[in-house]
């Protein structure tokens, strides 16, 4: 048997260090808070008092179950994913800090089985999560529509599911860039200001120059960000900057290369991970 | 590499950076089913070495073997049992859940869980989140962790470092509990005595090499009778005319003397016979503690350079 693969033990002992640590369930809470909060409280202010800013005026659809799928999308690749990263920052850096590592590697699963077992259990809480936000932002959005009285019609099952998937990717996409920035660092403390830096400063930064500085803009197509929100961009109808809070100002690439775009930093982060973690000495 | 032996390295080294040399080729043999005590002061390599046997360190230089298995493979992890310096557990969960934890990881049944918790005393406090662990249980929680897969090899760093006398009382008393039967386990420590009280052989690592390597007897060298009588300088004459002694040394108005200690009667009374007036004539045994000091200073002065002492 290839020794990579995780064992059901190990993988149950990941699943349960998930579940007992608050820290987790603090993230969900968060996530499925600021969903609601800038997907549905902000905008149906801004629809109801009509003070939307020029960019930022709600249409009603937006807000009802027919549009959650859209809706909801677009925080995958920002607010969703930093909770995301953070996430995989406190999984792997956590072991390094409490030195839980050392004393689980010497029980004997292996180190890239242990990996496996711990992106696995990863993945899995990666679906709870991203099911919970959409659950969250379908309830919400029926709640609007009674409130307003508007018919109840939701997008097709095969939208839905798209949505997910491609939330739970972009989800796992800055969950590995977390885990990566954590083993690299063998710590939470620097991995979470780097990946948050990264991820809310760097990346808009360079995108901004990028309209004025051709190098630029052809740096940030290869951006998190921009592969993240052009995979969504058919769900959301997304392709130019839509304003608002979170909104994305381009550039975008083709939906289905982001798609290859995240799956090969998905790969590749989750490749280094394994080369570091079985080539470093645990001290 | 035979079966005989739970351990052996061979020229094992670490080398950290061009002056980093936390371990230099140090060669052991840890019999199976014996207790070896591995002593040295802080910073001498012995964590570095147990790191090493169980995987967590990959040596620069060397080769190993634990239980005829390469070092923290999943075959030779199976039957080994480990503490490496503090026991690191997740604070958020209880005793009990870590341990749970590491028996699924380890592939060992949960109803190990029990009989481990109550082997180290811990069986009360097993619902208690781990971070409100004294020092002493959280020792405790690692030797139980480390005993979960009922190991055929135990390896054990400082057991007692960082606990109060009393902690280090009743961990030396679980550790002696456990070097019962046929586990063979693998001690480090800094403390001499307690290496002394436990162990059936010893290896002395010192600046990264082992210097000495043998069973109590076999380091302290043979015993020594401690004579003080008067006038001194008669029973040293007399002393020295006397084939079965083997080797005398004059200090501090006393004479050691080297020889087979069933002729002391004998002694007595050649030197009473003599007109010596014997006021002591007592047994010595060298602590392990003065044969590490010995050591050293044979180290410094050379005498024991690039070679193991085997007692």
């Amino acid at each position: 048997m290839w020794r990579g693969i995780p064992t059901v033990g190990s993988l149950s002992a990941e699943l349960l260090l998930l579940r007992r640590r608050a820290a987790n369930w603090i993230l969900l809470a968060i996530a499925v808070l600021l969903t609601l909060f800038f997907a549905y409280v902000l905008p149906y202010y801004a629809y109801v008092s009509d003070s939307g800013a020029p960019g930022f005026r709600t249409e009603l659809s937006a807000l009802l179950p027919e549009g959650f799928v859209a809706t909801l999308a677009s925080g995958f690749p920002f607010y969703i994913g930093i909770l995301g990263l953070i996430l995989g920052v406190l999984v792997f850096g956590s072991e390094y800090g409490w030195a839980t590592l050392k004393t689980t590697l010497m029980q004997r699963p292996g180190r890239i089985r242990w990996l496996l077992a711990k992106l696995g259990a990863l993945a899995i809480a990666l679906v709870v999560a991203t099911v919970a936000v959409y659950a969250a932002g379908a309830l919400f959005s029926v709640g609007v529509a009674l409130w307003e009285g508007a018919a109840i019609s939701w997008p097709s099952a095969g939208e839905i599911l798209r949505g997910m998937g491609a939330g739970w990717l972009i989800l796992a996409l800055w969950t590995l860039l977390g885990v990566l920035l954590a083993v690299l660092s063998r710590g939470t403390a620097l991995a979470l200001g780097l990946g948050i830096m990264y991820g809310l400063v760097v990346e808009g930064l360079v995108s901004g120059f990028g309209n004025s500085i051709a190098l630029l803009h052809d740096l940030s197509l290869a951006f998190l960000r921009t592969n993240a929100y052009s995979l969504v961009a058919p769900l959301t109808g997304q392709s130019s900057d839509a304003g608002g809070p979170g909104a994305f100002s381009g550039p975008f690439v083709d939906p289905w290369q982001a798609l290859v775009v995240i799956a090969g930093y998905i790969v590749l982060f989750g490749g280094i991970s394994a080369l570091l973690l079985y080539r470093r000495d645990v001290t | 590499m035979t079966m005989d032996f739970a351990i052996e390295t061979d020229g094992l080294t670490k080398r950290y950076s061009e002056h980093i040399l936390a371990v230099d080729g140090v060669t052991l043999r840890v019999r199976r089913g014996e207790v070896y005590g591995f002593v040295g002061p802080n910073g001498a390599g012995k964590t570095t070495t147990m790191r090493m046997l169980v995987g967590l360190i990959r040596p620069s230089a060397g080769q190993a073997r634990v239980l005829g298995k390469p070092p923290g493979s999943p075959d030779s992890l199976a039957r080994v049992g480990a503490m490496i310096e503090a026991p690191g557990f997740y604070p958020f969960l209880s005793g009990r859940d870590n341990l749970r934890v590491m028996a699924r990881h380890a592939g060992v049944p949960e109803k190990r869980l029990d009989a481990v918790l109550e082997q180290v005393g811990l069986a009360d406090r097993a619902g208690d989140p781990f971070g409100t662990y004294s020092m002493g249980m959280k020792q405790r929680l690692g030797l139980a962790a480390a005993l979960l897969k009922d190991p055929e090899l135990l390896i054990l760093d400082e057991p007692t470092s960082g606990l109060d006398p009393e902690g280090i009382a009743e961990m030396r008393d679980f550790v002696r509990q456990l070097t019962q039967g046929e586990r063979t386990v693998f001690l480090s420590s800094h403390l001499m005595t307690e290496v002394e009280q436990i162990c059936d052989r010893i290896g002395i690592i010192r600046r990264g090499r082992l210097v000495a390597e043998g069973t109590l007897d076999e380091l302290r060298g043979q015993p020594e009778l401690h004579l003080r009588a008067t006038p001194i300088d008669r029973a040293r004459r007399m002393v020295e005319s006397l084939p079965y002694v083997e080797r005398l040394i004059a200090d501090d108005g006393k004479l050691v003397l080297t020889m087979d200690l069933q002729r002391a009667g004998e002694l007595n009374r050649q030197l009473v016979s003599a007109d010596v007036e014997v006021t002591e004539l007592t047994p010595a045994r060298t602590s392990l503690e003065e044969v590490y000091f010995d050591l050293v200073q044979a180290e410094q002065a050379g005498d024991v350079e690039g070679d193991t002492y085997r007692g």
